[in-house]
């Protein structure tokens, strides 16, 4: 079932997709503003700000206290990015009227977020400095987190290195210093710009009174002063003349590899379903020749994968190895990414490939979340694909239309964290 | 084979038929009108079951750590050379498997070939191959795997919690073992395994989606034939109400300490519909005592001695039992002290009638939403419940019978300051 998108005001969408076959459904209002330093903290702040306390529910305990009563509805809020946009708002998954004695919970939670959002908790004329200084505590404490994770760092830091100057290399939390900056009056100011100038989409999947659910939304969302809509278009990355290699030393165990490359291929529909059948082969089939090669037969490695941006037209393969396996893995991955170009594919490759991605697209219809993820990467184009239509575009395709997908990528970056602890755990003490 | 017998739920408006295969495999068919089918067979192997004996024998043997981990990675090998993956791309199926403390799990999910997919899991399972070479070849994988958690602060401050509790449960080991102890692991150690395990009265099936009992016993009677059920004993290990240690510490490269508070619990009931109401209650100690709605996060949030990252985790089986609290923090023992504090005074009246009902509907709306599905129906089905030997409808009776005082009792047995521990991983 295609979502049925409606502009219920400048630059405000509202998506329902249909469908009963759940007992909860799923709202997420999300924000969408271009990807910039001057407000990348404020942006990735605000959803956690205004979940601290609103005019009504001053704390955080209250609003905790509000969803509980709410049939244990989650309020998520989200900041993420897509393209060059950056995008924040929140999620929940209210049950369906059926379970909670006849209360309207998807309604409630509804008008929750928009109290959130339009009825913050406000100390002379500004959002509380206690819950702007304690988020940006938090924010900072995850920033610099960031780093305990090496198999996200390193894609991470691949990432920044193929973007140098580029909103792509702006992370979506903003740096340090940035959230440094920020004051409850920049951030109340911001709050504004993104009620009143932010592109605005409602996702809403399951089962609703779309009158009363438009009626409310409008009411909610649409402020009266509503401006022109932000650009969210999108510069993808380009080919480097010359390879960038870049080498950085921690303490740990296992080396981490990760290799960017950039394809000239444009994620048109037409194009994203040959992309996604070439990521099948290479990486996310369980025939692909990352896992089947340079994991089952080389032995090198526990994971190995590909992680695409589609927007950007970036690939990231990234790989756990032994350090003194760095040149071997980065010649494996490489020559795989050849074979594809060359047409060497083996029949099990490509319909392993094929039939796990049909499966995959299938099943999206068993999940709201992923449906709505399915479509709202959908909102650049002027029509919406379902996965019944990759599914039979996905029929027709060929080695040589993956072929050609591999043939569009080239080497920009290839990043190594080099572990430098050896053996077993050491460091370790008892009491 | 004995009789299927349907339960039903009023209140999911769900249904499942249970049965016991002749080979003394207990299989649960639960449809579900969703596109996507999942099966999942999962045996009681878990990292815990390191020693043990089978049929007759007289003593128990010891296996190295990691054994049941490494088994089921080796699981989707095949005599004929062709790996489980590649037959289950030809079905389009997506399969995958894990291991816990308690359990080794096999599953598929699938859109289209159900029953070709299911042949295909349960005839891997049950086809044990094992080589020198292929056995050689996983210890280079498994290693990095290892490797990988070794680096992991998360899981290295959970293990040392577990170390500080638990001075014998093989609970405190790694589930994948250390690099040295699996390169012990040889084919015979596997066969060994396998054979006394992989028994199919030791197992559960579920298969979740567009599927007929019929259909599911037709598959299981082609794959499932002389196999004899072998009895297979764990050695139980006695534990003191003590933690081990008061203080495990690790030095990591993290940006701040992370903290991992354990409470060791020794009151494990051998009923299973009991160890059903002591988790519900461990449940709704978390969701009323710890979590956001509560005076004790919030005041510590406050106080910046937790994050955002602050989470509960705490485990009821039959054998172990803890609870547990983590968080990154720059003060682990002015933590302690308040955890200590709390513990002792006030979190008993922070179970109040209002807190109480609140909490009480978090974990109803959580159940109802877990059979939206297949995936969250077959692994609750088995994992959480058949396996342990519970009903998974009955849950919903229990929630709604809970009392207060139950949960104020186990509070009160549970926090004890002896059996606390503390793991640190502080940076390097």
């Amino acid at each position: 079932m295609l979502p049925i998108r409606k502009m219920i005001g400048d630059g405000v969408a509202l998506n329902i997709i249909p469908t009963d076959k759940f007992k909860t459904n799923c709202i997420s209002v999300r924000f969408l503003c271009p990807m910039a330093e001057e407000t990348a903290a404020l942006n990735a702040l605000l959803p956690s700000v205004l979940k601290r306390g609103c005019l009504r529910l001053p704390t955080m305990a209250d609003i905790v206290k509000e969803l509980q009563m709410l049939y244990g509805s989650e309020l998520q809020g989200n900041v993420g990015r897509f393209g060059d946009t950056q995008y924040l708002g929140f999620t929940s998954f209210p049950l369906r009227n059926e379970y909670t004695e006849g209360m309207n919970v998807s309604a409630e939670i509804l008008s929750l977020m928009s109290e959130l959002i339009n009825k913050p908790l406000l100390e002379n004329g500004v959002l509380k400095a206690e819950y702007v200084e304690s988020e940006k505590r938090t924010l900072t404490d995850r920033v610099k987190a960031a780093i305990n994770n090496k198999t996200s760092y390193a894609i991470r830091r691949c990432v920044e290195e193929m973007g140098k100057g580029d909103p792509s290399s702006i992370p979506d939390t903003g740096t340090v210093e940035q959230i440094a900056a920020v004051t409850p009056e920049a951030l109340t100011k911001r709050l504004n710009e993104i009620i009143n100038t932010a592109n605005i989409e409602i996702w809403c999947a399951g089962v609703f009174d779309t009158d009363k659910l438009e009626n409310d939304c409008v009411k909610f969302f649409v402020s009266e002063n509503r401006a022109s809509r932000q650009n969210t278009e999108v510069t993808p990355i380009a080919p480097a003349e010359k390879v960038n290699t870049v080498t950085e030393d921690q303490p740990v165990k296992q080396g981490k590899l990760s290799l960017g490359f950039t394809t000239t291929l444009r994620p048109t529909p037409e194009a994203s379903t040959a992309f996604n059948l070439f990521l099948g082969v290479l990486s996310s089939a369980p025939t692909s020749k990352l896992f089947m090669n340079v994991r089952e037969k080389l032995s090198l490695c526990y994971y190995c994968y590909a992680i695409p941006d589609r927007q950007k037209g970036t690939i990231v393969i990234s790989s756990g190895i032994e350090v003194d396996k760095k040149e071997v893995a980065e010649k494996a991955i490489i020559s795989e990414i050849e074979a594809i170009k060359n047409g060497d594919v083996t029949d099990d490759e490509l319909e392993g490939a094929r039939k796990s991605l049909i499966s995959g697209w299938k099943s999206i219809c068993d999940d709201e979340m992923a449906m709505i993820n399915w479509y709202s990467a959908q909102t650049v184009w002027d029509r919406f694909i379902s996965p019944e239509d990759c599914v039979e575009n996905c029929k027709a395709l060929t080695v040589s239309d993956v072929s050609a997908v591999a043939s569009t990528l080239t080497l920009h970056t290839v990043y190594f964290l080099n572990g430098t602890l050896k053996g077993e755990s050491e460091d370790e003490d008892y009491e | 084979m004995n009789k299927p017998i349907t339960v039903k739920s009023k209140l999911l408006g769900e249904t499942y038929t249970v049965v016991t295969h002749k080979s003394g495999l207990k299989i649960y068919v639960f449809p579900k009108d969703l596109t996507s089918s999942y099966c999942l067979i999962a045996t009681r192997f878990g990292s815990v079951d390191n020693t043990f004996k089978v049929g007759d024998e007289q003593d128990y043997v010891t296996v190295p750590d990691g054994v049941a981990h490494f088994l089921e990675h080796k699981m989707f090998e095949n005599e004929d050379g062709e790996d489980t993956f590649v037959k289950f791309a030809r079905t389009g199926a997506d399969a995958n498997a894990y291991t816990s403390f308690r359990v080794t799990a096999y599953l598929c999910s699938c859109v289209d070939e159900l029953y070709p997919s299911l042949e295909i899991l349960l005839t891997s399972v049950f086809s044990p191959y094992f080589t020198e070479e292929n056995v050689k070849k996983e210890q280079g994988i498994i290693a990095q795997e290892i490797r990988q958690g070794e680096d992991n602060p998360s899981n290295a401050v959970q293990y040392g919690m577990l170390e500080g509790l638990y001075e014998r449960n093989s609970v405190r080991i790694n589930i994948a073992g250390t690099v040295p102890s699996i390169m012990k692991i040889t084919p015979e150690t596997l066969y060994r395994c396998h054979k006394a395990f992989y028994n199919p009265a030791n197992m559960a099936l579920c298969v979740c989606g567009q599927a007929t009992l019929d259909e599911v016993l037709a598959v299981a009677d082609k794959c499932l034939h002389g196999i004899e059920p072998i009895p297979v004993v764990s050695q139980t290990v006695t534990e003191g109400k003590t933690a081990a240690r008061k203080r495990v510490t690790k030095k990591m490269q993290v940006s701040k300490p992370i903290v991992c508070i354990g409470v060791k619990d020794v009151g494990i009931s051998s009923d299973p519909e009991e160890r059903v109401k002591k988790s519900i209650a461990f449940d709704l100690i978390s969701a009323i005592c710890f979590e956001k709605s509560s005076d004790f996060y919030a005041s510590l949030y406050e106080s910046g001695l937790i994050s955002p990252s602050f989470s509960t985790w705490y485990e009821h089986t039959e054998s172990f039992s803890f609870f547990s609290i983590f968080t990154d923090t720059d003060e682990p023992e002015a933590l302690y002290e308040k955890f200590e504090e709390y513990t002792q005074k006030g979190l008993i009246d922070a179970i109040t009638p209002e807190s109480f009902e609140r909490a009480r509907r978090v974990l109803y709306s959580a159940f109802i939403k877990s059979f939206d599905s297949t995936e969250d129906i077959a692994n609750d089905l088995i994992v959480d419940f058949a396996l342990e030997g519970a009903d998974i409808f009955k849950y919903t009776d229990h929630v709604k019978n809970i009392t207060a005082d139950y949960v104020i009792k186990v509070a009160k047995e549970l926090f004890k300051p002896e059996a606390y521990t503390m793991s640190v991983v502080e940076p390097i």
